[in-house]
């Protein structure tokens, strides 16, 4: 499972996993456009993507409602970026606490 | 002869009775039983019905009362939960087609605690399926088919705690407990005509709760008044091991008296509160701000911090909730959801980039860091709890609306309270168009719920509309 996983996102020309593995044919990656056209190329990737992994559950205009929405959250991620500049330091809020609250073990 | 009309008066009344014994626990939890069967269904209201269990626990109230033991004010009182919240025995089904047969093995510490303060369980209630998490975009969103406001069930009760809001305005029971990731009680609340207590995140255990965002699901009260909430939020309030975000408490003991000892209260009118918000809100809103001048000074055009709070709850939702879901969307499963959004909004949700959860995560600090800047200044900002009055049943939601690039939009609070994990109360403050309720929400500092609920009852000690009765019977 986790081999196919990989091998589709491999064949997917958006994030090559290895640079240089597609061959001759493959073109460089694109650098990033946050355009409505790079955008919407992103978007029809991650469709794609979708098609690829739940095609069985989803028929075309399930598809295409897949797309408009994924066009959406990449827009809506975009307006985020830009809304607040983030310099390195800053954290997520989220912090891992090495200390399960529950513990299974015994302390010894 | 106390009759069913008992269920709209407030904790501290019904529980007056039952010590009096003017009524019993078990002739109290046959009332809400017996609403909760007839009218239920047609409010869609209710999942189901616990009958066995609540007569047990009835039983078990009345025999403690005549032995003297008594376990504090919801003793006796009896209670619906969010059909989100495990309970023993009992099917917990998240609103959701594909989960009708889930059963849990365990009570959730919320429901737990409850039954420790004597309350009575009287019905798992109505919500939208996965709390709404899969971007539903229609009333009719549930198993149980749409959420209806007592006060014109051609209505949506709000949601996605839309039984739990409908149930306590149509008298079924005195309280009931909900869930808000982003707008789940306030909403309802609103829609609805009650009072909602949305708490600080990490105030209540979510032990038992179904999670659809871990950083944003906070548990809460539905209720009559502010202060039958902060009876109930101190019953369900507190430190739990099996959670770990817990860890504060609530104490509260008497009602809320009107005012401050020694000072007013002071409260930001948030800038734009009523920009793109429909006439008759505004115009309550507006009547709302008057009566609160009584008891508080009010500064107006308070501004909320220009963040991207809509977009980071957004993010935040798609990536956990993706995850929170992942096998029902990855097997399919999701294709028996009720609303045609819900059926495919799973799949967008499982491309959310890490970066993009990352990022929002990092806003998020930001946010923390500016509404509490903010909100030191005040006891609570004041906005409407909805901009638009209950939408009708039987069509998809209004897209919202196209404005000019410069015309002003309604402050983003409730997103920015819930990414801020906020406390906030919803009370209401009149009607609007089609004898449809309209609400007010305060949204103040974090662990501010005493102030909030001080406020909201001293709202509710100067106007009746937390009393009036909706046309069910």
């Amino acid at each position: 499972m986790n081999r196919d996983r990989r091998a589709f996102l491999e064949s997917l020309a958006v994030v090559p996993l290895v640079p240089g593995a597609l061959g001759p044919q493959a073109a460089p990656a694109p650098a990033p456009d946050a355009t409505s056209a790079g955008q919407e190329a992103v978007a029809n990737a991650l469709a794609e993507a979708v098609r690829r992994q739940f095609g069985a559950h989803l028929d075309e205009s399930e598809i295409e409602a897949v797309k408009r929405q994924l066009l959406r959250n990449l827009e809506r991620a975009e307006r985020l970026r830009k809304a607040v500049r983030l310099q390195n330091a800053d954290e997520p809020v989220a912090r891992f606490e090495p200390v399960p609250p529950v513990s299974r073990g015994e302390r010894r | 002869m106390i009759g069913e009309e008992v269920l709209f008066t407030g904790i501290r009344e019904i529980g007056a009775h039952l010590r009096a014994r003017r009524i019993s626990a078990v002739d109290l939890a046959e009332m809400s039983l017996r609403r909760l069967e007839t009218i239920g269904p047609r409010l869609g209201a209710v999942v189901t019905v616990t009958r066995e269990r609540a007569l047990a626990q009835a039983h078990r109230a009345n025999q403690e009362l005549l032995a003297g033991k008594d376990r504090g004010a919801l003793h006796g009182i009896p209670y619906g939960a969010k059909d989100l919240l495990a309970t023993k025995g009992i099917p917990t089904t998240w609103g959701a087609e594909p989960l009708r047969q889930q059963v849990f093995d365990l009570d959730a510490t919320v429901v737990r605690r409850l039954e420790e303060a004597g309350a009575v369980l009287v019905g798992k209630l109505a919500m939208v399926e996965l709390a709404g998490g899969l971007g539903y975009n229609n009333p009719d969103a549930s198993f149980t088919g749409p959420g209806r406001t007592p006060w014109n069930p051609d209505h949506w009760s709000g949601g996605s705690s839309s039984g739990p809001g409908a149930a306590v305005a149509a008298g079924l029971v005195p309280f009931a407990i909900g869930s808000e990731t982003s707008g789940s009680i306030l909403s309802p609340a609103a829609c609805c005509g009650v009072t909602g207590l949305r708490p600080t995140y990490g105030l209540v255990s979510r032990h038992g709760a179904m999670a659809l965002s871990w950083t944003l699901d906070k548990l809460g009260p539905l209720a009559r008044s502010a202060d039958d909430c902060a009876i109930v939020l101190a019953a369900i309030a507190g430190p739990d091991p099996e959670d770990p975000t817990t860890g504060a408490i609530f104490p509260y003991e008497k009602p809320a008296k009107r005012g401050r000892p020694g000072r007013r209260f002071r409260i930001g009118v948030l800038k734009h509160a009523t920009a793109d918000t429909e006439p008759d809100v505004e115009a309550r809103f507006r009547e709302a701000l008057l009566a609160l001048r009584d008891v508080a000074d009010l500064e107006e055009d308070v501004v909320l911090p220009d963040l991207p709070y809509r977009e980071a709850v957004g993010v935040v939702i798609d990536a956990e909730g993706g995850a929170a879901f992942r096998d029902l969307i990855e097997s399919g499963q999701v294709k028996k959801l009720a609303d045609p959004a819900d059926r495919v909004g799973g799949y967008a949700m499982l491309m959310t980039r890490a970066a993009d959860y990352v990022d929002a995560m990092r806003v998020r600090a930001v946010v923390r860091t500016e509404l509490d800047l903010l909100l030191s200044r005040y006891d609570a900002v004041v906005c409407p709890a909805r901009n638009r009055l209950a939408p009708p049943i039987g069509r998809d939601f209004d897209p919202p609306a196209a404005l000019a690039p410069d015309a002003p939009r309604p402050p983003a609070a409730t997103q920015a309270g819930n990414l801020a994990g906020l406390p906030a109360i919803a009370v209401p403050i009149g009607f609007g168009r089609d004898r449809l309720p309209a609400s007010l929400q305060l949204l103040g500092r974090a662990h501010s719920e005493e102030t909030l609920v001080a406020l909201a009852a001293a709202y509710q000690e100067m106007t009746d509309w937390h009393r009036h009765r909706p046309p069910v019977s």
